[in-house]
C-alpha cells in the first residue's frame, strides 16, 4: 500500500456515483462532489475507479437493452419473482399483432432533429423560423429557387418571413406544402401528410397524383387543415387550430380517438419503449386533454378512466393491457 | 518487469507439467465428459497465466488450481443461465416478431451480464435489487424507495454499498 492508495475513499466514491445517478441531483450535490473529488488525489483516483465501472454496464443499461434488468433479476433468483411471472404472462398476451415501437427517432443525419420528449426552435438564414416537435427531423435546402424544408418525420411549424420571390416549401414524400408568407404546421405520421393553416393560405400538392391528374393541388386558408397520402388530397375543411396544433402548447387533445391512435402519439414523446397489442386494446375510445411533458401522467390518466393497466418494467419499456 | 513475466512463465510451465494430468481427472470426474474437461484444464492454465496472483506464494498447487478451475465451472454455468434467461426474456418480451441481436452482440452483452452476476450473487436482495433497478432500469431513487418499500435515503446506501461491492469483487477477478 502506497500513500497515494485511493482504497479507503472507494466507499465516499460510491456514494457520490449512487447520489449523482439519484434521479434527483441538486447543483449543491453535483459541486459538493466537484469539491470532494479536487480535495485530494486519492479522492479523485478512487472516484475515476467507481464511475469507471459505473461506466462500465451501459451496455447493458435499459436505454441500449431494456430486457438486461428483467434477465438478471431472474437469473439472480427469487428476488423478482412477481415481475417474472408477469413477463412470463405478458409472452402469450404479446405473441401477436404487436405495435414494436421502431426507434423512429433514429433521424440521426437530418439537419435539425428535436430529442424525444423535447421542442426545437430553429431559425432560418432568411428569418423564417421552424418549431420541431418531439422526435421530428427536417432537412433545409435553401439552395434552389424555393426555401426548402423536408420534413423527414413529426411536426413542424412554420412561421414564414414573407419573400414573394422565394416560395417557402415544406416537402415530404406525400406532398409539398408551399406559401409565401405566412404560418403553418405540417405533421407526417407514416401514410399521412396533414397540413394546418394558422394564418393566410398554403398550397398542398400531392407528390404522385394518380393519372390522368386531377385535383393535384390544394389551397387551404387560415383555420383549415387539408391532408394527403400521396395521391390524392382531402378538401380544407374547418377545424379549431388551437385544438389542432395543441402540442405547441405540449398538450395533446383527444376527440374520441381510438385509444391506440392516442397511444402511438404519446409513445412519440417518451424516449423508451411504449408497448400494446392493437387487438386488445381495439374498441377502447379516449376523449381529454394529455400533458406531453409528463407522458407518465398522461398514461396514469388514461388508466383511471380506461380498464387499461400500464406496467413499468424498466424506465425504458412500458406496456399497455387490458385490466 | 520482463524478468518477472518470464519467471512466471517457467513457474506455469512447471505447474503444467507437474499437474496437468492430474488436473485433468479431477475435471473429468467431477463434470462426467472429457471433451469439457480438456477445454477447462486448458481455460485454467490461461487464467493462471494471465492473473496477477504471485505464483511463488503458492504452497498447494493443485489446490490453488483446484480453486480456480471451479470458479471457472461456475462462471460457465452462470454464463448458460443467463444465456437461457436472456433468450427467455426476449421472447417474453418481443416475441420472435422483433430482430433479436447479433449472436456477436448478445454474446458480449451475455459476458457481461454474466460478470454482474457473479458480483451480484453475493449481496443481500435490497442492494441487489437497489442497484438493479438504479445502473440497469433507469429508475429513480425516489422510484426504487416506493418500490422496495424503503426510505430514499436508504436506496441510497443501498445502491453505494452494492456498487463498493461490484468494485471489490472487480478487483479480484
Amino acid at each position: 500500500m502506497t500513500v497515494e492508495d485511493e482504497g479507503p475513499f472507494l466507499r465516499e466514491a460510491a456514494e457520490w456515483i449512487a447520489t449523482l445517478h439519484s434521479g434527483a441531483v441538486t447543483e449543491e450535490e453535483r459541486e459538493a462532489c466537484r469539491r470532494w473529488r479536487r480535495a485530494d488525489v486519492r479522492h479523485e483516483r478512487a472516484y475515476v475507479r467507481a464511475e469507471s465501472l459505473w461506466h462500465r454496464l451501459e451496455p447493458v443499461s435499459g436505454r441500449h437493452r431494456p430486457e438486461a434488468g428483467p434477465v438478471l433479476g431472474k437469473v439472480l433468483g427469487p428476488v423478482r419473482r412477481n415481475r417474472r411471472a408477469s413477463l412470463l404472462a405478458l409472452a402469450g398476451l404479446l405473441g401477436l399483432g404487436l405495435a414494436w415501437w421502431p426507434l423512429w427517432s433514429l433521424n440521426l443525419t437530418s439537419d435539425y432533429r428535436a430529442a424525444v420528449g423535447e421542442q426545437r426552435q430553429v431559425t432560418l438564414p432568411d428569418g423564417s423560423s421552424l418549431i420541431l416537435n418531439s422526435g421530428a427531423a427536417v432537412d433545409v435546402d435553401y439552395d434552389g429557387d424555393e426555401r426548402r424544408v423536408i420534413l423527414r418525420d413529426g411536426d413542424v411549424h412554420a412561421t414564414v418571413a414573407p419573400d414573394p420571390d422565394r416560395p417557402f416549401v415544406v416537402a415530404t414524400g406525400l406532398g409539398s406544402a408551399r406559401a409565401l408568407g405566412t404560418r403553418y404546421t405540417v405533421s407526417l405520421r407514416d401514410r399521412n401528410m396533414a397540413v394546418v393553416v394558422t394564418e393566410s393560405s398554403v398550397q398542398l400538392c400531392a407528390a404522385a397524383p394518380p393519372p390522368p391528374a386531377r385535383h393535384a393541388c390544394v389551397d387551404a386558408h387560415a383555420g383549415q387543415r387539408t391532408a394527403t397520402d400521396g395521391k390524392s388530397i382531402k378538401s380544407p375543411r374547418g377545424v379549431d387550430v388551437r385544438l389542432a396544433t395543441a402540442w405547441l402548447d405540449r398538450r395533446l387533445v383527444a376527440d374520441d380517438q381510438p385509444l391506440t391512435t392516442v397511444l402511438e402519439e404519446l409513445a412519440r414523446y417518451r424516449s423508451g419503449l411504449l408497448r400494446f397489442d392493437d387487438l386488445e386494446l381495439a374498441g377502447l375510445r379516449v376523449s381529454g386533454v394529455f400533458p406531453l411533458d409528463d407522458t407518465d401522467q398522461a398514461l396514469a390518466l388514461l388508466a383511471d378512466y380506461l380498464p387499461i393497466q400500464v406496467t413499468n418494467y424498466t424506465r425504458w419499456l412500458t406496456v399497455i393491457g387490458r385490466r | 518487469m520482463g524478468a518477472t513475466s518470464y519467471l512466471k512463465r517457467d513457474l506455469v510451465a512447471v505447474l503444467y507439467s507437474d499437474h496437468h494430468g492430474w488436473l485433468l481427472g479431477w475435471l473429468r470426474k467431477k463434470l462426467g465428459c472429457s471433451q469439457r474437461a480438456a477445454d477447462m484444464a486448458h481455460d485454467t492454465f490461461v487464467r493462471v497465466l494471465t492473473s496477477s496472483s504471485d505464483l511463488q506464494g503458492v504452497r498447494e498447487p493443485r489446490a490453488f488450481l483446484t480453486t480456480i478451475a471451479g470458479r471457472l465451472i461456475i462462471d460457465d454455468a452462470r454464463r448458460k443461465k443467463v444465456e437461457q434467461a436472456y433468450l427467455e426474456t426476449w421472447m417474453a418480451l418481443y416475441g420472435d416478431c422483433a430482430a433479436a441481436p447479433s449472436s456477436e452482440e448478445l454474446a458480449t452483452v451475455v459476458e457481461l451480464l454474466t460478470e454482474v452476476a457473479g458480483w451480484l450473487e453475493s449481496l443481500p436482495e435490497k442492494p441487489r435489487q437497489a442497484f438493479i433497478m438504479s445502473r440497469l432500469d433507469g429508475l429513480s431513487h425516489a422510484e426504487i424507495a416506493e418500490r422496495l418499500g424503503v426510505s430514499v435515503s436508504m436506496v441510497k446506501k443501498y445502491v453505494a454499498q452494492a456498487l463498493l461491492h461490484c468494485l471489490a469483487l472487480n478487483e479480484t477477478d
